[in-house]
């Protein structure tokens, strides 16, 4: 790919994460925009093509209200866990493909408390999955992770590390959700949810928002000082023998995630390995899908976590630094936000202005992975 | 005796229970429930299978907190409940577990049983399938 095609971030906003009571998500939406142009030191007239998602919050393209009635191009994107994936590969794709110069991708979500609940025909299954109890999303992780565990030799003492850190983490982030530090011990004591997974170790349905701002080329150059290449991204959905949510049968042989598709697929792509990855997030719905998913995407070797945890290599300062805003664990979940804010956080990592912990040394390889219901996932890789 | 169950679509049989799967003619992938058409080949037809009864817990949690409606407890009070997924040889089930939880673990041996799930509309109790320990199983 030629320089002048290459798609860059050069602008960032974000709307803190948390319950966000008194806030609908097109006011965290708009202010997440105006932060990215800000950022990038663009006016929204500027914004030649625009991609918006969000779950259950609205519908994105009604922002131009907000934001001015300008004739944009505003497509919007609905895709699960992969919404923000989705919103950003649409509008890089837009780019390279010379619709515009410059586009905008926000991702904005407000969920209800508790457990996301589902109707049973949603997901094509009889109303019994769900009157017998089976239908809930935390047992699906629960059940994944005890099955991970022991077939890779992990003690359950793991998750309550993952969740330790992101909460670490978290305390030091301003725009996070969770930010009161807990020690393994009481998270472990934690009350039980689905065991071996306590409340702690799960993230919340949450709101918040985050916006970008893409340039192509030399433009990128000249708006940003330290514009952040997006070197690749790769959306997936899952294959046969992948082990989703709501699945009353799996097949008897190996899982195959659609996460280890899309993060192959992105380090191939961008031409990197994992082991050079300087900063990275993944999916932490609940602890165990990050353990899983870093072997999952090629940052570790299945049955390596253990190690890496508990010799610090996931810190801040550690070897390869997980989740360093504190993940979903702190910022909680608002689907259409989610991803995007993997995005946003590592952008900041790698232009060395974190809004919280900072990586330490001037990293200069980030990589993202979201996965989610029915079986997507999306990946990026980025540089400087 | 007839029992009330769940979804009769799920069972080849009720006493002794038996769970009605469905197994490809083309790449012998068996599935639970029923389905018309296979998940992983192109063939478009499915046949009729009865899934083993006898099989190990593949994996478990505990249902902690009460779920939801649509979700129907049996009961005044709610009353946390085993779940898991248990390994039939030719296919992975996902089950309610009839195991008392000191003895819940991944290996178990377990027979296909049916348990009481809720009150139906006319106060009859609504059964549905679950697995508890195979007794026999353990000298496998």
């Amino acid at each position: 790919m030629s320089v002048r095609e290459d798609v860059h971030i050069v602008g960032v906003g974000i709307h803190p994460f948390g319950r966000n009571e008194h806030v609908d998500g097109y006011t965290m939406a708009e202010q997440a925009c105006r932060d990215a142009l800000a950022d990038a030191g663009l006016a929204w007239h500027d914004i030649g093509y625009a991609v918006g998602g969000s779950n259950e919050a609205g519908k994105p393209d009604t922002l131009v209200d907000r934001l001015g009635l300008t004739g944009v191009p505003f497509v919007n994107v609905r895709n699960g866990c992969a919404t923000g994936g989705a919103a950003l590969v649409t509008a890089a794709g837009a780019l390279r493909a010379g619709e515009a110069g410059t586009a905008l991708v926000v991702g904005f979500d407000k969920h209800e408390r508790g457990a996301f609940s589902r109707p049973a025909a949603s997901y094509g299954l009889g109303d019994w999955y769900a009157t017998t109890g089976m239908m809930l999303t935390t047992q699906y992780f629960a059940l994944k992770t005890r099955r991970y565990l022991h077939e890779h030799g992990i003690p359950e003492e793991a998750l309550a590390t993952v969740a330790a850190r992101a909460l670490r983490n978290g305390a030091r982030n301003p725009m996070a959700w969770r930010r009161k530090e807990l020690p393994e011990q009481e998270i472990m004591d934690g009350a039980p949810v689905n065991p071996p997974l306590t409340r702690y170790m799960f993230c919340s349905p949450a709101a918040g928002a985050v916006a970008l701002v893409l340039a192509t080329g030399e433009r990128a150059h000249d708006l940003c000082e330290r514009p952040v290449r997006l070197a690749a991204l790769s959306l997936r959905t899952r294959r046969f023998g992948s082990f989703e949510v709501f699945s009353p049968w799996l097949a008897p042989e190996p899982d195959h995630s659609p996460s280890i598709d899309a993060a192959a697929a992105a380090f191939d792509r961008a031409g990197v390995r994992p082991s050079e990855v300087d900063v990275a997030q993944v999916q932490d719905t609940d602890s165990g899908s990050e353990i899983i998913h870093l072997a999952e995407t090629g940052l570790c070797k299945a049955g390596e976590q253990e190690t890496l945890l508990r010799g610090g290599a996931t810190e801040v300062g550690g070897r390869l630094p997980v989740n360093t805003d504190g993940g979903c664990l702190a910022n909680g979940e608002p689907i259409g936000a989610s991803g995007l804010r993997q995005v946003h956080e590592v952008v900041r990592q790698l232009q060395s202005r974190a809004l919280g912990a900072q990586v330490p040394g001037s990293p200069r390889v980030g990589f993202t992975h979201v996965y989610g219901a029915p079986g997507v996932s999306a990946c990026t890789v980025l540089a400087v | 005796m007839d029992v009330a169950v769940v979804d009769p679509a799920l069972f080849a049989g009720t006493a002794p229970p038996r769970l009605a799967g469905s197994r490809c003619p083309g790449c012998a992938t068996v599935t639970f429930p029923r389905r018309g058409s296979c998940p992983r080949c192109p063939s478009g037809t499915m046949a009729a299978h009865t899934l083993p009864e006898r099989g190990v817990v593949w994996s478990w949690t505990v249902q902690e907190f009460e779920p939801k409606p649509p979700y129907r407890r049996l009961g005044e009070a709610f009353v946390p409940y085993a779940v898991g997924y248990v390994d039939l040889g030719v296919v992975i089930v996902e089950s309610r577990l009839d195991v008392p939880r000191e003895r819940l673990r991944i290996g178990l041996p377990v027979r296909l049983t049916m348990i009481p799930a809720f009150l139906g509309e006319d106060g009859t109790e609504v059964h549905t399938f679950a697995f508890s320990a195979d007794e026999d199983g353990e000298i496998w």
